[in-house]
C-alpha cells in the first residue's frame, strides 16, 4: 500500500477551528451551563487565618438555613491526595494552611441557601505561627506546614524532605562548576524574582459531581486533563478507575491550571452526602484566586562564567520555588526548572539546586511554560549582560554557545537529535524580521526611547517516561468519522488539528471527520493528561497510528474486493483503488461499514482503527545528578519586541513583536498563529503587570481584575509578526513538535533585554510595572532620568516659547 | 419579593417569575436558558455577562432582573438571522478569534453594538471601546482584523 | 482594593421604582437607613455582594423623568441628571468643546460597556479615592444638587465627598443632578490619568484654567484624585499663577510647590514617592498644554 505524493489540502493551511461556529453563537455547553435533574448547590467556607489548628466547627446553624441539605467538613475525607506528593486535603481536618483553605462545603437546594448556610458555619481556631516567604521558611526555625510529610504517598521522581518545608529538591550536576569559574573572565553573579500569578482562566473551576447508586461516580468539570482527574480520584476513593466517568466538556481556559488536582472527588463526596443527587460546585472570582492553585513564586541566585571569547562555561544556580500550602504540580515544576536551567544553551559545567517550599499562602500548580518562564527569565538576561561585558553583540554570543542538534548534549545529558529543530534559524530569523543592528526611529519626545530586544526559547513537555495516548477512528457508513481522542478542550484547537491529519490521510473533506464535542472518559481513547504542550505529539501520533490499522483494515477487504496483492491498493482521494489500474476503484463509503458486491453477498465490516503513542527514550533522571531524558521533544523559538520607554514614568508599550518557533511541520497555521499572538499577550500581561500582593499577615490584598490587571484589548501592540519554522522532527506526528506553551517564555526576558540594551539598566524582578522600571532607573541610571526632565522641560520651552510669540 | 416581569429576548416575549435580588445575569442563564451569557468576575470587570440591552451593550452581572422589566435583550444567540451567521460571528470563524471561547459570545455582542452603532468605527476606537471584556487567550489579534472585516458588511446595511 | 466577593447572589431586599421625586422621597422618609438609591448599580450592587452595604429597599430612580435632564444653557453651564449615563454625557457635544476635561475623564472611566450603564452622580457618590470624577468636577468647581425633605440644596462637589467612601448626603436625600458652571471662551481644561497595565489610576489629574493671558482674572484650578482618600486641591500651586509671570516660570513654580507641598498616599497600587514623582511630570505637562492652547 502506499499513497500517492500531492500538495496537502488541509496540512499548513490556515483552517478555522471545527469549534467555533458553536463558540460565536454561543451555543458551545461548558461545564458552567451543565444543569443536571435535581442539581444540588455547594458553597464553600474558607479560612480567614495562615495557619491553625481547628479546634471546633460548628454547622448546627447552617444545617437550620432553610433549603440547607448538608454540610460536611474534613472529617468526611479522612484521606490525602496529590499528584506527586500526597500532601492535600479535600477539606482541612486538622490544620488550615493559608488564608482560603476550603474548611467545609454547605450543600442546599439553592445557591442562595447554600451561599447563607456558609455564612452560618462558624469555627474555632489555635493560630500556629505561619511563615510566608520561602526563603523563611528553609530557616531550622520556622514553623513546619507538614510534620508529616515523611508519611505522604510520593511518586518516584520526586524527593520532599521531611523534617523540613522542601516539598522537592532536585539537583543537576555535570562537568565541574567551581573549576570552570576559574576559567573564566567574565562573572555575572545576581539575584532574580518572580512573583504569585494567577492563571486566571475566564470560567473559574466548577464541577458537578454524581454519585449513582451503582457506585460509579459521574463528574462533569471544568478541566484539562480528564484521566488524571479520573485516575486520583478512583485511588484516592480506592475504587477501580472503570467506576469513575469525567465528562469532558468544553473549558474556558486551563494554562496549566486546570491539569492538576481539582475539585472532583469534592463533589463526589458531597453528592454522596447529599442522597446521591448531583452537586455543584462553582468557584467565584475570588475563590479561584484565594482557594485554589497558582503559579508559585520564583526566587534565583545565580552565577554565570563565560571566557573571554564568550563561551559559556559554568552555570552554578539555586532556584526556590514558593509553592504554598500544597505541593500539587509546583514539584515538578520545581524539578522541570531545574533539568532545563540551561535553555537553549551547550553549557558543559552546571550545577544547579531548584527546590519546592511550603509557605503559608495560597497553594501553587503548573502554568503555561512550567519551570521555563522562571529560568529563561534569568538565563536570557544573564547572555545579554554577559555579551555587553565581552564587547560582544547579544546575537554573536548566543551563536557562540546555542546547542547544535546532533553535536551538542542538553544540561540532563541527552544528545540534541539532528532533527530536534533549527536554533540557529530561529535567532537569524529574529534578526531579520526585528530589524536588529538597524536603526531605530527615535520619538520625538526626549524622554521616551524606542528600544528592541530578543530572547530565545526552548521548552519540551515535563512528563512521567511512561505517560501515553491512544486514538480510536470509527468510520460511518457513508465514509464519515468520529475520531476519538482523549486530549482536553480549552482553546488550543488541537482536535482540529488532529481531524485535519485524518481528513488529509485519507483525502476526505474536513466536515467528514469530527472529534464529539461532548466526551466523557468512558467513551474517548486515554491519554495521560493535556499538558506541556504534549497533545498534538502524543495524540497527534497515537491518531496516525489509529489511521495505520484502519488503512490496513480497508486494505485487507480491498485486496479481496479487486483480487489484488496488499501492496497495490492505494487509499486516497476518498476512495480506494488499485496502483496502475485506475479503473479498479471504489469509493471509502463502498468499504466503511462492509463491502457489498454486485450479486448482495458482503465482506468485510465497519472500520475501525485504533492506535497508541508512548515514548521509548524517555527515562527517569538520576536522583543525585539530574541527568537521563526528560523530554519527548524540544522546540526552540524566540520573541523579539520592539518598545516604547518612557523615562519619566517606567511605562513601557510594546509597539511590534516577533515570535518565532520551529514548530517542525504546521498542521493548523491558524492554530499556530492563535497561540503566538495569544502567548504574547499572555507573556506581556504577566511580564509586565500581573503580581497577587499577599499583606504581612497573608492576606491576598488583589483577588479581583482591578487589582489584578489582565492585558486588555487596548493593550494589543500595533504589529505581531508570526514566523513558524519548519524542521521536522522524524518521530513528530507528520514531523510536528508542540508550540502551546513556546509562546510566552521569551516574552518578559525580551522585554527586559530591550531596555538594558537601551539604557543599561537591569530589571531582575518582573513584574516591570512602569514604577518597577522607574525605581531601577533612579537607582541605576539616574542620569537618564535627569536628562529626561531636562529633556520634557527644553521640549515644554520650546513650544512655550512658540506660544509667547503668538 | 416575587413578581413577574417580561422581556423580550432575541425577539421572543419571554416571562420570568423573579426574586427582587435576582440578577439579570442569573435569570437570563437560570430561568430563561440563555447560555451564551457567560460570567467570570461577577462584578463587572471582566464583562463575559455582556448582552445588548435595548440596543445598548451592557453588563448583566450588576443589573438586577426586575430593573430589565419591559426591555429588549440581545445575545450572542440571537444575533445570527435564519439559521445563518451573522457577518461578526462570519468573521470570528474566519479569522480564528475564538480560542477557549468562553468569552466569545460576550465580544460578539460587544462588538456587533458598536458597530451597529459606527460601521466607520477606528482600529483604536475598536480596542478602547472592546477593553472592558477580557480575552484571556490573547486573541484579540485575531479579533481584530475580523471585527474590521465585519464592519464592511454594517457599512453596507446601514446605507442600504 | 482588596475587594471580590465569594457571593454570587445578592442579600434580600425590597424594589421600588418609584416615577416621582415626591415618591421616591417618601419611601427614602420611611426606610432612610434601610434604604439605597439604585441608579446604574455598578458600585451598589457590588457593595452588597460583598455584604459590605446592606439595604432592606433599593429604590430605583430610573423611572423619574426629571431626574435625565442633561441641558446646556448658554450663561448658565451644563447640568447633568442623576440618571443620565456616561454615555450618554459623552454624546452631548458640549462636554468635548467645553468641558474637555471632564470629557476626557469619562472616556477613561471603567468601560463602554459600564459606561453605558453607570452614571456621573453614582461615580461620584462613590467616593473612592481612584475615581476618575471627582478631580474634573472640583475643577470646574461642579455643584452636587441635592433634594430631601427639608427642601433643596446644593453643594460644592469640593465639599460633597467628605471621605472614604464618604459623602455629604443623608439616607432621606437624592441627588438629583451636578451642574457645571458655564465656560468662557477662554477657559482651557485637561485630564490626565495614570494608568499603564492598572485599571485605576495611579494619579489622576485634573487642570481647568480661564484668561490665562490676563493675569488679573487668570484662574488655574489644579486637582487630584487617587493620591489621598480623598480629592486634593493644589491650592498653593494655583495661587502661582495670580502672578504676572511668563508661562514657563509659572509651570516651574507650581510644579515646584506641588512637590513641596502635597504627601501622596501609598497603597497596593503605587508608593506616595512614585505618586509624587508623577503628580510633577504630569503636572508639568498638563500646565504646558493648557498654557499651549490658550
Amino acid at each position: 500500500m502506499e499513497t500517492e505524493a500531492q500538495s496537502p489540502k488541509y496540512i499548513g493551511r490556515y483552517v478555522p477551528q471545527q469549534d467555533s461556529t458553536l463558540k460565536v453563537t454561543g451555543t458551545a455547553t461548558y461545564t458552567f451551563d451543565v444543569e443536571l435533574p435535581g442539581m444540588l448547590y455547594a458553597k464553600l467556607v474558607t479560612s480567614d487565618r495562615p495557619h491553625a489548628k481547628i479546634v471546633s466547627i460548628d454547622t448546627k446553624e447552617s444545617e437550620q438555613v432553610p433549603g440547607v441539605v448538608a454540610v460536611a467538613t474534613g472529617k468526611d475525607f479522612n484521606f490525602r491526595i496529590g499528584i506527586y506528593v500526597g500532601d492535600r486535603d479535600i477539606l482541612a481536618f486538622d490544620t488550615v494552611r493559608w488564608i482560603g483553605h476550603p474548611i467545609a462545603a454547605v450543600i442546599a437546594e439553592t445557591l442562595e441557601a447554600a451561599e447563607e448556610g456558609a455564612s452560618k458555619v462558624h469555627v474555632e481556631y489555635e493560630d500556629l505561627p505561619a511563615v510566608f516567604d520561602p526563603r523563611e521558611a528553609l530557616k531550622p526555625e520556622a514553623p513546619l506546614l507538614h510534620p508529616k510529610l515523611g508519611e505522604y504517598r510520593v511518586s518516584p521522581a520526586f524527593k520532599p524532605i521531611p523534617g523540613t518545608n522542601i516539598a522537592n529538591r532536585f539537583k543537576l550536576q555535570r562537568g565541574n562548576v567551581d573549576r570552570a569559574f576559574d576559567e573564566c573572565s567574565v562573572i555575572i553573579e545576581d539575584n532574580f524574582s518572580m512573583p504569585y500569578v494567577a492563571h486566571a482562566f475566564m470560567e473559574t473551576q466548577n464541577c458537578i459531581g454524581l454519585y449513582r447508586r451503582d457506585g460509579v461516580i459521574e463528574v462533569w468539570s471544568s478541566l484539562q486533563s480528564p484521566f488524571s482527574a479520573r485516575y486520583l480520584m478512583a485511588q484516592s476513593l480506592d475504587i477501580p478507575v472503570n467506576n469513575v466517568i469525567i465528562h469532558n466538556t468544553f473549558c474556558g481556559g486551563g494554562f496549566g491550571g486546570k491539569a492538576g488536582l481539582g475539585w472532583e472527588p469534592l463533589v463526589a463526596m458531597l453528592s454522596k452526602k447529599a442522597g446521591h443527587k448531583p452537586v455543584k460546585l462553582i468557584l467565584s472570582r475570588k475563590e479561584q484566586f484565594t482557594s485554589a492553585a497558582v503559579r508559585e513564586a520564583f526566587y534565583a541566585h545565580v552565577k554565570a562564567g563565560f571566557s573571554k571569547d564568550g563561551k559559556f562555561l559554568a552555570y552554578k544556580a539555586t532556584f526556590i520555588m514558593d509553592c504554598g500550602g500544597y505541593g500539587d504540580y509546583t514539584v515538578n515544576v520545581s524539578r522541570t526548572a531545574g533539568y532545563a536551567a540551561d535553555g537553549s544553551y551547550d553549557i558543559e559545567n552546571l550545577d544547579v539546586e531548584s527546590l519546592a517550599v511550603y509557605t503559608n499562602k495560597v497553594p501553587t500548580t503548573a502554568m503555561r511554560g512550567f519551570g521555563y518562564p522562571e529560568g529563561h527569565w534569568v538565563l536570557e538576561q544573564i547572555m545579554d549582560r554577559a555579551a555587553s561585558k565581552l564587547g560582544l553583540d547579544p546575537v554573536k554570543i548566543r551563536l557562540i554557545n546555542l546547542v547544535r542538534p546532533g553535536e551538542s548534549s542538553t544540561g540532563t545529558g541527552e544528545r540534541v537529535r539532528e532533527d530536534a529543530g533549527n536554533p540557529r534559524k530561529v535567532l537569524e530569523t529574529i534578526v531579520k524580521e526585528l530589524g536588529i543592528g538597524k536603526e531605530i526611529d527615535k520619538p520625538n519626545e526626549p524622554w521616551m526611547v524606542r528600544a528592541r530586544g530578543f530572547a530565545l526559547n526552548v521548552k519540551g513537555p515535563s512528563q512521567p517516561p511512561n505517560a501515553s495516548g491512544s486514538a480510536i477512528m470509527k468510520f460511518n457508513e457513508d465514509g464519515s468519522i468520529d475520531l476519538l481522542v482523549g486530549t482536553g478542550s480549552f482553546g488550543q484547537g488541537t482536535t482540529t488539528a488532529l481531524c485535519m491529519i485524518v481528513a488529509e490521510e485519507f483525502g476526505i473533506p474536513l466536515e467528514k471527520v469530527r472529534v464529539p464535542f461532548d466526551r466523557a472518559t468512558d467513551s474517548e481513547a486515554y491519554t495521560w493528561q493535556t499538558v506541556g504542550s504534549r497533545g498534538l505529539f502524543v495524540d497527534g501520533n497515537a491518531t496516525l497510528s489509529a489511521i495505520k490499522d484502519a488503512k490496513r483494515r480497508i486494505v485487507d477487504v480491498a485486496k479481496q474486493v479487486f483480487r489484488v496483492p496488499e501492496e497495490d491498493v492505494i487509499i486516497s482521494e476518498g476512495k480506494v483503488s488499485v496502483k496502475g489500474r485506475p479503473w479498479l476503484s471504489i469509493k471509502l463509503s463502498d468499504i466503511a461499514a462492509a463491502y457489498t458486491y454486485p450479486e448482495g453477498n458482503a465482506i468485510g465490516g465497519p472500520i475501525i482503527g485504533a492506535g497508541y503513542w508512548t515514548s521509548v527514550l524517555n527515562t527517569y533522571l538520576n536522583p543525585e545528578t539530574g541527568q537521563g531524558i526528560p523530554s519527548i521533544f524540544h522546540t526552540f523559538g524566540g520573541t523579539g519586541v520592539e518598545i516604547l520607554l518612557n523615562l519619566l514614568t517606567g511605562e513601557i508599550i510594546v509597539e511590534r513583536a516577533i515570535q518565532v518557533e520551529d514548530v517542525g511541520r504546521v498542521i493548523n497555521r491558524l492554530g499556530v498563529e492563535q497561540q503566538m499572538d495569544g502567548g504574547l499577550v499572555m507573556g506581556m500581561s504577566v511580564s509586565l503587570w500581573e503580581k497577587m500582593q499577599f499583606d504581612q499577615q497573608g492576606w491576598l490584598l488583589n483577588p479581583n481584575f482591578t487589582g489584578y490587571y489582565l492585558a486588555r484589548f487596548k493593550d494589543l501592540p500595533k504589529e505581531i509578526k508570526k514566523v513558524a519554522l519548519e524542521t521536522p522532527q522524524a518521530d513528530g506526528p507528520l514531523g510536528a513538535r508542540g508550540v502551546g506553551e513556546m509562546v510566552m517564555i521569551s516574552v518578559g526576558p525580551a522585554i527586559a533585554n530591550a531596555i538594558f540594551n537601551a539604557t543599561g539598566v537591569m530589571l531582575n524582578h518582573e513584574p516591570m510595572t512602569p514604577e518597577a522600571v522607574w525605581n531601577a532607573l533612579r537607582e541605576q541610571k539616574s542620569e537618564l532620568l535627569n536628562e529626561a526632565i531636562r529633556g520634557m522641560k527644553e521640549h515644554f520651552r520650546q513650544t512655550e516659547e512658540v506660544m509667547t510669540k503668538q | 419579593m416575587a413578581r413577574v416581569i417580561t422581556l423580550t429576548v432575541n425577539g421572543r416575549k419571554r416571562v420570568a417569575n423573579v426574586e427582587d435580588n435576582e440578577l439579570l445575569l442569573d435569570v437570563l442563564r437560570d430561568k430563561l436558558g440563555v447560555k451564551s451569557v457567560k460570567a467570570a468576575c461577577w462584578r463587572g470587570e471582566c464583562g463575559l455577562c455582556s448582552a445588548i440591552l435595548d440596543g445598548k451593550a451592557v453588563k448583566t452581572c450588576l443589573i438586577l432582573a426586575v430593573e430589565a422589566e419591559g426591555s429588549e435583550i440581545t445575545t450572542a444567540e440571537g444575533i445570527s438571522e435564519d439559521d445563518k451567521l451573522s457577518p461578526i460571528q462570519n468573521a470570528f470563524v474566519e479569522y480564528g478569534a475564538t480560542q477557549c471561547g468562553f468569552c466569545t459570545p460576550a465580544f460578539i455582542v460587544s462588538a456587533h453594538s458598536i458597530l451597529q452603532k459606527n460601521p466607520e468605527i477606528t482600529e483604536d476606537e475598536i480596542k478602547e471601546k472592546l477593553s472592558g471584556v477580557i480575552c484571556r487567550c490573547g486573541t484579540y489579534n485575531q479579533m481584530l482584523p475580523a471585527i474590521k472585516k465585519a464592519s464592511k458588511e454594517y457599512r453596507r446595511s446601514k446605507s442600504a | 482594593m482588596s475587594f471580590g466577593s465569594p457571593y454570587f447572589t445578592l442579600p434580600r431586599f425590597r424594589y421600588e421604582k418609584p416615577d416621582t421625586l415626591e415618591k421616591a422621597l417618601s419611601i427614602l422618609q420611611e426606610n432612610k437607613d434601610d434604604a439605597r438609591i439604585l441608579a446604574g448599580g455598578v458600585g451598589l450592587l457590588n457593595l452588597m455582594k460583598e455584604r459590605l452595604v446592606e439595604a432592606k429597599v433599593l429604590v430605583d430612580i430610573k423611572g423619574i423623568k426629571e431626574l435625565h435632564k442633561l441641558e446646556y444653557k448658554k450663561g448658565q453651564g451644563l447640568t447633568i441628571g442623576s440618571t443620565v449615563t456616561l454615555n450618554e454625557i459623552l454624546e452631548h457635544p458640549i462636554l468635548k468643546q467645553r468641558y474637555t476635561a471632564l470629557y476626557q475623564a469619562i472616556s477613561t472611566l471603567s468601560d463602554n460597556n459600564l459606561r453605558n450603564r453607570s452614571t456621573l452622580v453614582g461615580d461620584l457618590c462613590e467616593a473612592l479615592p481612584w475615581i476618575d470624577s471627582p478631580a474634573p468636577l472640583i475643577a470646574f468647581d461642579a455643584s452636587v444638587n441635592i433634594t430631601g425633605p427639608e427642601g433643596y440644596r446644593s453643594v460644592k462637589v469640593e465639599s460633597f465627598i467628605k471621605g472614604m467612601a464618604e459623602v455629604d448626603l443623608a439616607p432621606v436625600e437624592i441627588v438629583t443632578s451636578i451642574t457645571l458652571p458655564e465656560q468662557t471662551d477662554t477657559s482651557r481644561s485637561i485630564y490626565l490619568k495614570f494608568a499603564r497595565g492598572t485599571e485605576f489610576g495611579l494619579v489622576n489629574l485634573a487642570v481647568v484654567a480661564s484668561n490665562l493671558k490676563k493675569y488679573v482674572d487668570r484662574s488655574v484650578r489644579i486637582v487630584y484624585s487617587a493620591i489621598d482618600t480623598k480629592p486634593v486641591r493644589a491650592l498653593e500651586a494655583e495661587s502661582v499663577f495670580k502672578e504676572d509671570l511668563p508661562p514657563r516660570d509659572m509651570i516651574s513654580r507650581a510644579v515646584e510647590k506641588i512637590r513641596d507641598t502635597i504627601e501622596p498616599m501609598s497603597d497596593n497600587l503605587a508608593s506616595g514617592q512614585y505618586r509624587k514623582h508623577l503628580m510633577q511630570v504630569m503636572t508639568y505637562e498638563a500646565l504646558t498644554r493648557i498654557f499651549e492652547g490658550a
